[in-house]
């Protein structure tokens, strides 16, 4: 009744409407508009009120000033995983051209992880070839070791501190203007220290693990670090690729410079495929990768310096650094379905094992799992991902400001 | 409950005793007007921006079709007469070839050399500010390196385009520049602030594909005339600018838009696409214009158009994603099988899977979603004003260095065009072009003209209109197109109408108001709703 009243009601407003619109004085279509006009004018104040932004573009303004204007501003991140949500200071100065930029900033995280880092990097020949000058430092009590080798055990779970300090030069060159080839080269200073974690919740590493387990859990030495990265890449977007292909190879040199027992090579390398079809809006992605250590039968590989599987950027199913060794191999498919713009989910499995010799590398003994993910990016700017991981030691959840590959 | 009832029937009796205490003349004698009378002046105009995420949110949040309300800015014929946001071109009178290559202006063009007078302000193109020779100004972007021409060619068409349809765009050139062509100024300033400089502008020239020659291809967008006031909204009113008496989201104009749009691929309509000045002429008023075509086509600016663009919104309501996550991308939409040419200047358009009524903006427009459909005929209409040749000469502006981009894109905006006149001249009567001829009325099919259907058959009842009352009479001797004695017979100043109906779906019709003159009859209303 009242809806048939109501829908009457508004027929006959939406029928009186032009009429009654119309002043019985007016006697042609542009006197009324310009009626129309004057009843406006007159209700325009001669001193207009100054325009005020909205409290959500200025909260967004803030946001942005506070995170990417001011030349002192607010970091976020940048802490090796695990530390939890990090913030601090960030100073920035560029040289008008911009070809110099020097950053210097402090961090920590509710986790007790703090560190900082400081950085001049300069470009010539049009931003072709670049050279940085850096250092950082990080303390992080809580790194978690479960043991060398594909056979260690979860319920060996033991934590350890370190202090990390290096000091680099770093020189890149990328000639073209997409970027497809870059070379790079670095040589600086590796200082390591690491120790009892002053957490209680598990026990500490060097309780539960001797030296010859974990080599170099007793005595930290120096390196000197020299590298060398070959990075070609063919893909539609840098940091949401869809299409294409990349392959990227390192190699590390560390020279032992104390102790001269844990001098190695390093060597990586990772090739990212892409397979779109449906305009791009399905895309099999697929990984391997191979960190792969080379020594003399006299040095050792410090654990602290082992490639690692597990977490969020490898095995996903397992807990952060699950397995330790001295090589280590990596594959991951995931089949990635857009469900609007800027939202992807994403299907996956991981393969992977770490071993110390080629003869150990099993498909039997390889670890795997299986997950979902949402990810979120604007244009070709990474956002969000969320990944959940399941495999046989049970389930994880990761929230990522980084894409997976 | 009971209460209730009685306030809305209380309410209803006083809309009716008002309605009818307010009845007046339905014709004006000026109707039906061709143009706004001049505006008032605008004194108190304030400077204002409107921020893209609080835009897009806005926007996406409230998606739901408005209430049925029916347009403005019309005039009794439902066309949209001249004003500062519209000017009759194409469709009323046929602009020659050369017109529709001039567009907004063609006398502009930048002469080197240029001085680069700062960064892009916003958007997502590469591009800088620059002054030419003879101190014009520019705002100038440039192609995608992995899509050379694309966004130039789309920012040039897309625009004479809109100038062709009707509304205030900018001038736009594309112009060939090389580095030796430039030169920095000493004032010249980043979005940021800081001082820019010839690095800068390298790093700009990093992100520019570069021709066999060492040139650089870049399109310049030259300031338009007057000082700029921000952007206008595509629902309410300026509160500072006393002719702006009508809803933004109600004006013709802006709904049928709709249209244009979805036939350009336009996605990107948007209110920080548009730009309100203020015009200094006897006195200043504000002009309004649409810019920034970059994104429009088979372009989004930076790279070639997502598929899903035109066919969806970018933020899907809850229900929708999580239907979409559930299917697993197993049932794949049309819009994603679509095939897009080799071609990297036509970036993706296409037209067979194009569905003019289904098509989106990047995110819902208020004055797209008030539209009607009288609003998308009108839309319509102006867009098949366009003949192939117009087209074709249009897409020239682009200046395609490969023919086959030129042909595509000239086939793709015709299939377009096709689709559109098809569906909304089947949507309600297409009837148009009235006028009395040796006391006959005399009108076009459209949907019979553009070949859609077959020449249909009408039925015509005539009646008296008193003007005052707005009721109609109806006369027994007017037969089929003739005028009934009456009429031919009646005063200056006697209304008539005819009700037009289509014989095979008598939902369809129009009535069609004429007024006797001194010197015979003119057609003053139209109305496409019965």
């Amino acid at each position: 009744m009242n809806k048939a009243l109501i829908s009457s009601c508004l027929v006959m407003m939406y029928l009186a409407g032009p009429l009654h619109a119309q002043s019985l004085t007016v006697t042609s279509r542009a006197e009324q508009i310009e009626e129309e006009r004057l009843a406006k004018a007159a209700t325009i104040p001669a001193v207009p009120p100054p325009a005020t932004q909205a409290l959500l573009p200025r909260t967004l303004d803030l946001i942005d000033r506070l995170f990417y204007g001011y030349p002192l501003r607010l970091r976020m991140g940048g802490l090796p995983g695990g530390s939890g949500l990090a913030l601090g200071p960030l100073v920035q100065w560029r040289n008008d051209p911009d070809t110099t930029i020097f950053t210097t900033s402090a961090i920590g995280s509710f986790r007790k992880v703090y560190g900082g880092d400081t950085a001049v990097e300069t470009n010539f020949a049009n931003r072709r070839l670049s050279l940085i000058l850096g250092g950082g430092y990080f303390n992080k009590p809580q790194f978690d070791y479960y043991g060398p080798g594909p056979d260690s055990s979860k319920a060996d779970r033991t934590q350890f501190l370190e202090e990390n300090t290096t000091a680099d030069l770093a020189l890149r060159w990328q000639p073209d203007k997409q970027r497809h080839f870059t070379a790079g080269a670095r040589i600086g200073g590796l200082f390591v220290n690491v120790g009892p974690t002053p957490n209680d919740r598990f026990p500490s590493t060097e309780t539960v693990f001797s030296p010859a387990e974990t080599p170099g859990i007793d005595n930290q030495t120096n390196f000197l670090v020299s590298a060398g990265l070959i990075d070609i890449q063919y893909l539609d977007l840098a940091n949401v690729p869809t299409s294409g292909a990349r392959g990227t190879v390192t190699f590390e040199h560390y020279a032992d410079l104390k102790l001269k027992g844990f001098t190695f090579n390093r060597a990586t390398a990772q090739v990212e495929g892409y397979i779109p079809f449906f305009n791009k809006k399905r895309v099999i992605a697929m990984r391997a990768g191979t960190a792969l250590s080379f020594k003399d039968p006299d040095q050792l590989v410090p654990f602290y310096l082992q490639p690692t599987l597990g977490g969020p950027q490898d095995l996903r199913g397992y807990r952060r650094w699950r397995f330790y060794d001295n090589n280590s191999m990596i594959f991951t498919v995931e089949y990635r379905y857009e469900v609007s713009t800027g939202f992807v989910m994403a299907l996956f499995s991981d393969a992977g094992q770490v071993f110390s010799r080629a003869s150990q590398i099993s498909w039997t003994k390889m670890q795997s799992d299986v997950g979902f993910g949402l990810r979120m990016h604007a244009r070709d700017r990474y956002g969000l991902r969320i990944d959940m991981g399941f495999s046989h030691e049970g389930f994880q959840a990761w929230l990522q400001v980084q894409n997976i590959f | 409950m009971a209460s209730s009832a009685k306030y809305i029937l209380a309410l209803f009796i006083v809309v009716v005793v008002t309605a009818e205490a307010g009845l007046s003349q339905k014709y004006f004698p000026d109707d039906p007007i061709q143009a706004f009378p001049p505006p008032l002046p605008v004194d108190h105009a304030v400077p204002r921006d409107i921020e893209p995420v609080s835009d897009f949110l806005k926007n996406s949040l409230n998606r739901n079709p408005r209430p049925p309300v029916p347009a403005s800015a019309v005039n009794t014929l439902g066309n949209v007469p001249d004003s500062d946001w519209f000017t009759n071109r194409h469709e009323r009178r046929r602009m020659s070839i050369e017109e529709l290559q001039r567009g907004a202006g063609t006398d502009n063009a930048p002469i080197p050399p240029f001085v680069v007078i700062g960064g892009k302000l916003d958007g997502i193109s590469v591009g800088f500010r620059m002054k030419d020779s003879v101190g014009r100004k520019y705002f100038v972007k440039a192609d995608p390196v992995s899509h050379p021409e694309m966004m130039t060619a789309t920012e040039v068409i897309v625009s004479k385009f809109f100038y062709a349809l009707g509304y205030n765009t900018p001038e736009n050139y594309i112009f060939c520049a090389k580095r030796s062509d430039f030169r920095v100024s000493s004032k010249a300033e980043l979005n940021s602030g800081r001082p820019m400089t010839w690095d800068h502008f390298e790093d700009i020239l990093r992100k520019v594909p570069e021709r066999s020659d060492g040139s650089y291809r870049f399109v310049a967008s030259l300031a338009v005339e007057g000082e700029s006031i921000g952007p206008f909204r595509y629902e309410g009113t300026r509160g500072d600018d006393p002719n702006d008496t009508i809803p933004h989201e109600n004006r013709r104009d802006l709904r049928g838009l709709f249209v244009m749009a979805s036939w350009l691929n336009h996605t990107d309509v948007k209110a920080t696409n548009t730009l309100d000045t203020i015009i200094q002429n006897e006195f200043p008023f504000v002009r309004h214009y649409l810019i920034d075509f970059g994104s429009a086509l088979g372009s989004d600016g930076d790279m070639a158009k997502d598929a899903r663009f035109g066919h969806e919104f970018m933020l899907p309501t809850l229900s929708e994603a999580v239907t979409t996550i559930l299917k697993f991308g197993l049932f794949p939409e049309d819009w994603e099988r679509a095939k897009f040419p080799h071609l990297d200047a036509a970036g993706h358009f296409q037209s067979k899977v194009f569905d003019p009524q289904e098509w989106k903006t990047d995110y819902p427009n208020p004055a797209f979603l008030s539209r009607l459909p009288d609003d998308e005929f009108w839309g319509a209409k102006l867009v098949m004003a366009f003949n192939d040749e117009d087209i074709r000469a249009i897409v020239e502006t682009g200046q395609y260095s490969d023919y086959r981009v030129t042909e595509y894109m000239t086939q793709t905006l015709i299939n377009r065009r096709e689709k559109i006149g098809k569906a909304y001249f089947s949507k309600l009567l297409a009837l148009d072009h009235f006028e009395v001829r040796n006391g006959e009325l005399v009108f076009e099919d459209l949907a019979a003209k553009y070949g859609f259907q077959p020449p249909a058959q009408y039925g015509i009842g005539w009646f008296e209109l008193d003007n005052t009352t707005q009721q109609r009479t109806p006369l027994l001797d007017g037969k089929e197109n003739r005028l009934p004695q009456r009429a031919l017979t009646s005063a200056p100043g006697t209304y008539f109408s005819a009700r037009i109906e289509s014989i095979q779906n008598a939902k369809l019709c129009v009535w069609v108001d004429i007024r006797k003159t001194d010197t015979g009859f003119e057609v003053v209303g139209i109305e496409r709703s019965c």
